[in-house]
């Protein structure tokens, strides 16, 4: 992990406990925390975030967390590299934007969006080693004022939205939620596509969505705090 | 399929393998080395039966390349006895009674070594947390949790009484 220009840049490689540990991770808090949730500790020995995401499961945890942060990937083939916005990388269920000869080698995160408030709000099978079914991320840009949030019911593409220098804490949830509403449920309908969402059939749709509304809600307050200096938990 | 050589040190000794680029470490440690205090369960990532020390830290074998552990120091549940006996963590297995078929039991005693190395006075939650990639099917994990925190108390006491 290092500062290039106004971005840190992370290798593809880099193992997860090592975006996980504390010290390490500390410039980038939100990546962090949502590494620090996934796997076991056996796991994330060996887990790399360029594997998280280049596989691309829709119950991937760090697919939201860079999409919030405005991440991009530098993908390079003997023809040529070239920088893609996460927002264009992520396709749908295991599939990405790379195309065939292409590696992922690097991730680019603006570091301004790594310096004020942040959330993060997850629901798994189980509190640890599940599968996680709704994940939001959220960050306040203190350049902007302007708070991101990306939330994925995890059978579809994650939704971002943005709300611009908000009155009150309650208004930036009530436009952020609610405006997630059509996409999610799109999502939550995809299940049929993904297979161990197909397993976990007994949470009906309308269910899914509304528990993502809430996590984006729990994430944006939570970010809200950061941003007004309370504690982040 | 075309063989490689490989280097790994395990247990403190070098050893020298041929092994198939598809082979897991699992499958070298055990089928080559015949260190089956290593065990295969899921073969997938998910029990931690096959747990080992890899430069330290714990990992799955099972998912880890053979020839990814080229250069690599590997620890196995055989390499904990010392001349002494028994480690303090396999000592406190057998008196807490968290052991019943003693599968799970290797991949559990490793990964709590490198609990104990790095956290000396962990809390409930942490050794719980520190084992949350490990499954149990006959002891319900209370007598696991209760000989981890016995072994750490244990532990510290000697460090206390060696150092002052």
């Amino acid at each position: 992990m290092e500062a290039v220009g106004d971005e840190w840049r992370i290798g593809a490689m880099t193992r997860l406990w090592e975006i996980a540990d504390p010290e390490r991770g500390a410039r980038i808090p939100l990546l962090s925390r949502a590494a620090a949730g996934i796997g076991s500790p056996e796991v994330r020995n060996v887990a790399t975030i360029g594997g998280n995401i280049c596989n691309a499961s829709p119950a991937a945890d760090l697919l939201a967390p860079l999409l919030a942060l405005g991440a991009r990937v530098h993908l390079c083939s003997a023809d040529g590299d070239r920088w893609l916005e996460m927002k264009d990388f992520y396709k749908s269920a295991h599939r990405t934007a790379i195309a065939t000869g292409e590696l992922l080698t690097e991730i680019g995160i603006p570091r301004a969006s790594c310096e004020s408030g942040f959330g993060l709000s997850k629901y798994a099978t189980a509190p640890q080693m599940g599968m996680t079914l709704v994940l939001s991320a959220c960050v306040h840009l203190p350049g902007t004022g302007a708070y991101r949030v990306a939330t994925a019911i995890a059978t579809g593409r994650p939704i971002v939205t943005e709300a611009t220098k908000p009155k009150s804490l309650e208004a930036v949830q009530d436009l952020l939620t609610e405006s997630l509403r059509d996409g999610l449920a799109s999502g939550a309908a995809a299940r049929s596509s993904c297979h161990y969402a197909r397993e976990n059939r007994q949470a009906p749709d309308w269910y899914l969505v509304r528990r993502a509304q809430l996590a984006a809600r729990e994430a944006i307050a939570q970010a809200w705090e950061g941003a007004s200096g309370g504690t982040i938990s | 399929m075309t063989k490689i050589d490989v280097e790994i040190t395990v247990n403190g000794r070098v050893e020298k393998l041929t092994v198939e680029p598809r082979w897991s470490l699992l499958h070298a440690l055990r089928e080559d080395l015949g260190l089956l205090g290593t065990k295969e369960a899921c073969d997938n990532g998910d029990c931690g039966a096959c747990t080992v020390l890899l430069d330290g830290r714990p990992v799955n074998s099972c998912l880890i390349l053979a020839p990814e552990a080229h250069g690599c120091e590997v620890v196995t549940i055989e390499g904990l006895v010392n001349e002494d006996g028994a480690h303090a963590l396999q000592e406190a297995f057998v008196e807490a009674g968290a052991i019943q078929c003693g599968y799970c039991t290797p991949g559990m005693i490793l990964a709590s070594y490198a609990l104990l190395r790095d956290n000396p006075d962990p809390t409930e939650a942490e050794v719980r947390s520190a084992l949350v990639g490990h499954l149990c099917r006959c002891t319900g994990y209370v007598k696991i949790v209760e000989a981890v925190l016995l072994a750490a108390s244990r532990m510290v006491r000697q460090e206390v009484e060696v150092n002052g």
